[in-house]
């Protein structure tokens, strides 16, 4: 038997890292009974550790909460978490698409930030009903009229409506109870047209396959069923269906309106992707929902271990990861310089980032990753086109007519007063102007047309320290452009590194290659030996320091009680050399290989 | 039947005799500002306290034997009254006990040189540190050079075997003041020199005035100096760090860079007995309530082949191939294939018994042992 629909609420929490998302969904979740204070873990939603510690929610999830009102009756909540990054922003349009509200939480002692505002638009692209909330009241620095006015003059909805709490201590987390069921519209559909139902995430479980977390926008869905889905033209028996409250709950049917999860046997998650929808094979609906769409990877690195013998256990780790994680694509590879490892794709820098750490913690790998690159289309004289994702797997520029590169259409909004800031910075960055705009009082739309592979190089770190951390960034792939470019590399005692070659833009390779060596000089500790590092273009050398050879490395006394403290020192250092990579006769720090990320070059 | 108390026995009968005692007197007249050595400032009512309670150490050891090396270090030994500690070693010692007492220069006389003669001390070293009144100052000693002058020919008339500690490799040395120090050690006839190239340790004096150590290039030419210029004198480099005229080696220090054991007593003293390797504490109040002990490890086979390596290949000498084998079972060259590498790149090299380092590896140990280890 279907819940009565009208007594459903489906909502998302928007708020910036750290204004107390996942503390106020704690709260909600205790507040109803649905989490005991016992089996409370500190933030339940963020489950991974890596979220914990950064608190940013990178793996969505969903949970089903009851609620009995003032009014006396009893209400269902669907809360659906939503990740926070750039490199997430279509998974959380997904969720917000599978939501009829937003709980926008705003710091009482900060005011509204610009990754507040990115997902706020994303939520009334999605129709969705906003309720501003202010967070942390119970700080002696809350500065409560001011935030009214924040969330007024920047959100442009009155901040006089917004409820005030403190998610902490709990206070006025009733309020925010009854705001749902006054002020997010019950959801609507037919219940009885055929299936439509949108995934917003999905995740691997080694006896069900694959489970799909979804949201029924029409019809039903029951065990039994086979499910059609829609965009990757695949049938599946429904296994399994159930709530989460946040533990699994089998039921019988989803019914519009409702979100719950589904397991069909489904072997690859590279099948099942947010923004697909699901219908039924015998039954299907006539068209699927709209707003799909299929993330490609945009960043390529290549993955090494440090120590080769560790090539397979790299290996399983990224099988297991992807299992989980359908963005992640890779492939053998094998490099001069670092041996056997893999060249992976990513939707974005955190993405590379949150896998890198993944590996490193729970696989425990000692990993060497090398600078991110996009990938180049490249025109060869004979006619040919290739794709390049690896610099290193450039042809000779002999055998080149030219090189496209991937442009992305960036939108920043920022007040008003960094335009001037951000547009240079755009400009220096290789960017072409498209428009300027107003988006209300104090704030603009800054639209340029940009090289991808300029956004990977630390564009993001330097609009927030132009912007004060004020304006937002989204960019979606645009179009292939030829440009000048050419391919740097890295010489470290006279032999080329593979692994450190970058394509760079021509007129800025000079600077690019100064500063590329500096960067490395500072890196690559003295060894027994000078270490010349150059940078060449074609062969020719533009740009070289050298690392000074150490004349002495030796304690000079070591008596009685020196002999132990000496040891135990010797060990740890011997420690430290494991994140190095012999290279040659050179031996290279991990970070050395990411090093052109952090350049300075402006 | 055998029992544990026997069996203890047994053992203990077939441990080879400990060669070395090492003894600490933490206290001193003023504390140098690069130290970094359990000391502190001279207070009577500590050192009433404090000798004892060595000397109640020394007995729980329950030395049996004569000991071939006695070393009284510090901290500033000739600052206190040693006759107490002087009379209850007088057991361990025997004909070729080699019996060294570390002072500062101020404190050698006539009266005082008398005592240690009579208690059989055959053996001074003197933390000269420098030459030159300008940096003796700098490094915070009290005496003059010329007071160098007049003790050294003083203990002479004692005792022969005298070390002088010297201290390289800070800014305000040139390497021609360095020459000249070098000419005078040699012209007044020390028989040893241990060379120290200057360290900044956090909790000195140095180190909370941010004193700017030396660069490495620089601090490498000038031990070439030294090395250059006392080789060329007859001394012979037969540790790192340290310089003897023939026959005129330090037996003591010798024991820690053969991997021996030796007994160590004192505040903050480390010994290594048994097969254990022993931190005292370095906590004075700790020390007199006869709470020794800091820690105790015991040394495994794997951590006892980095002790050998790392201080083996500390003297002239290097690795005996055959003594390795014997202590730890297996062939050294095979069971580190790496060595073979630092051969080749000119750190290592070796005869048909021994492995050592070359003198550019002998400047670049830490490397070595970074990839032995």
């Amino acid at each position: 038997m279907a819940f009565d629909r009208s007594h459903i609420r489906n909502f998302s929490i928007i708020a910036h890292i750290d204004h107390g998302k996942s503390t106020l969904a704690d709260r909600l979740l205790e507040s109803t009974n649905t989490i005991s204070k016992r089996e409370m873990k500190e933030q339940v939603l963020d489950s991974m550790d890596l979220e914990r510690e950064r608190g940013i929610t990178i793996k969505l999830n969903a949970v089903t909460l009851s609620y009995k009102a003032d009014n006396g009756e009893d209400y269902v909540f669907n809360l659906i978490d939503t990740p926070g990054h750039v490199d997430f922003t279509y998974e959380v349009s997904r969720s917000l698409a599978a939501c009829e509200g937003a709980l926008l939480v705003v710091d009482a002692t900060q005011g509204v930030e610009a990754q507040t505002l990115a997902n706020m638009y994303l939520a009334v692209d999605n129709d969705l009903k906003v309720l501003p909330i202010i967070n942390k009241i119970d700080l002696p620095s809350a500065d409560i009229d001011r935030v009214k006015k924040d969330i007024t003059d920047r959100i442009g909805i009155s901040g006089d409506e917004a409820l005030l709490v403190s998610a902490k201590t709990g206070q006025n987390i009733h309020d925010v109870l009854e705001a749902i069921v006054r002020d997010v519209p019950a959801p609507t559909g037919d219940d009885n047209a055929p299936l439509k139902a949108l995934i917003f995430d999905s995740y691997y479980d080694s006896y069900r396959g694959v489970v799909i977390l979804l949201r029924i926008k029409e019809g039903h869905v029951k065990e039994g069923d086979t499910i059609h889905l829609m965009a990757a033209n695949k049938d599946y028996l429904v296994t399994e269906i159930g709530i989460r409250t946040p533990k699994e709950l089998r039921v019988k049917e989803l019914h519009t309106g409702e979100v719950g999860y589904l397991a069909a046997q489904i072997k690859d998650i590279k099948d099942v992707h947010s923004g697909e929808t699901v219908t039924l094979k015998d039954h299907p609906t006539a068209t699927p929902l709209p707003g799909y769409k299929k993330l490609q990877p945009m960043v390529y690195c290549g993955l090494y271990p440090v120590d080769s013998k560790y090539y397979d256990d790299l290996k399983e780790a990224l099988d297991k990861l992807s299992l989980n994680d359908a963005s992640l694509v890779y492939e053998a590879e094998t490099s001069q310089a670092l041996g056997f490892g893999f060249r992976c794709g990513f939707l974005g820098l955190l993405h590379m980032d949150v896998i890198q750490e993944r590996l490193e913690r729970e696989y425990h790998l000692n990993l060497i990753l090398t600078a991110p690159s996009v990938i180049y289309h490249v025109n060869l004289s004979n006619g040919e086109k290739i794709k390049v994702d690896n610099p290193s797997k450039l042809p000779d520029l002999s055998k080149i007519n030219s090189i496209e590169e991937p442009y992305v259409k960036a939108e920043i909004m920022a007040p008003k007063e960094y335009v001037g800031a951000v547009m240079e910075l755009c400009q220096n960055k290789r960017g072409i102007y498209q428009d300027l705009s107003y988006f209300d009082d104090t704030r603009m739309i800054i639209k340029y047309a940009m090289p991808l592979s300029e956004i990977i190089f630390n564009f993001f770190d330097k609009l927030k320290s132009f912007t004060k951390g004020y304006a937002s960034l989204d960019y979606e792939l645009d179009e292939y452009k030829a440009s000048d470019l050419v391919k740097m590399d890295i010489l470290l005692n006279g032999d080329t590194i593979d692994a450190l070659s970058t394509i760079v833009h021509r007129p800025s390779a000079y600077n690019r290659g100064v500063a590329m060596v500096r960067k490395l000089k500072e890196i690559i500790p003295r060894q027994q030996f000078e270490v010349p590092i150059q940078a060449a273009i074609g062969g020719k050398v533009i740009a070289r320091a050298d690392v000074k050879a150490v004349r002495k490395d030796v304690l000079a006394k070591c008596y009685g009680g020196d002999i132990s403290r000496k040891k135990k020192l010797l060990e740890k250092q011997k420690e430290g050399k494991k994140r190095m990579k012999q290279v040659g006769s050179v031996e290279v720090p991990q970070e050395a290989f990411m090093s052109v990320l952090s350049l300075d070059d402006d | 039947m055998i029992n544990k108390k026997s069996l203890r026995k047994t053992k203990k009968a077939t441990t080879p005799n400990i060669k070395a005692l090492y003894l600490h007197i933490p206290f001193c007249h003023a504390l140098c500002p690069y130290c970094d050595f359990p000391k502190l400032l001279l207070i009577k009512r500590y050192v009433k306290q404090y000798i004892p309670s060595l000397i109640k150490e020394l007995k729980s050891l329950k030395i049996n034997h004569p000991l071939k090396t006695i070393y009284i270090g510090g901290g500033t030994p000739t600052s206190i009254d040693l006759l107490p500690l002087l009379k209850a070693l007088q057991p361990y010692i025997s004909r070729d006990t080699e019996f060294t007492i570390e002072g500062n220069v101020l404190d050698f006389n006539p009266d005082l040189l008398k005592q240690y003669q009579q208690y059989h001390v055959n053996r001074i070293s003197l933390g000269v540190q420098a030459m030159d009144n300008r940096l003796l100052k700098v490094l915070g000693r009290d005496h003059l050079v010329i007071d160098v002058m007049s003790k050294v020919a003083l203990i002479k008339r004692y005792i022969k075997n005298i070390n002088v500690d010297l201290i390289y490799g800070f800014n305000e040395l040139s390497n021609d003041a360095l020459k000249k120090e070098l000419a005078v050690y040699q012209k007044l006839g020390v028989k040893h020199i241990s060379t120290y190239a200057l360290e900044i340790h956090p909790g000195t004096k140095f180190y909370l005035k941010h004193k700017k150590p030396m660069d490495s290039a620089k601090v490498r030419t000038q031990f070439d100096i030294i090395y250059r210029y006392l080789t060329k004198h007859g001394y012979v480099r037969y540790e790192t760090s340290n310089f003897a005229k023939p026959g005129f080696m330090s037996k003591h220090n010798l024991v820690y860079w053969r991997d021996e054991e030796y007994y160590g007593v004192g505040l903050g003293a480390a010994g290594y007995v048994r097969g254990y390797r022993y931190q005292n504490t370095r906590n004075i109040e700790e020390y007199i309530k006869g709470r020794y002990r800091l820690n105790k490890e015991k040394v495994t086979k794997e951590d006892d082949k980095k002790y050998y390596l790392m201080l083996l290949l500390r003297t002239k000498d290097g690795i005996n191939l055959a003594d390795y084998k014997k202590r730890f079972g297996t062939n050294l060259l095979l069971e580190k294939p790496v060595i073979t590498s630092l051969i080749k790149r000119g750190l290592l090299t070796k005869n048909k018994t021994h492995l050592f380092t070359t003198y550019e590896g002998s400047m670049l140990l830490d490397i070595i042992l970074r990839e032995i280890f």
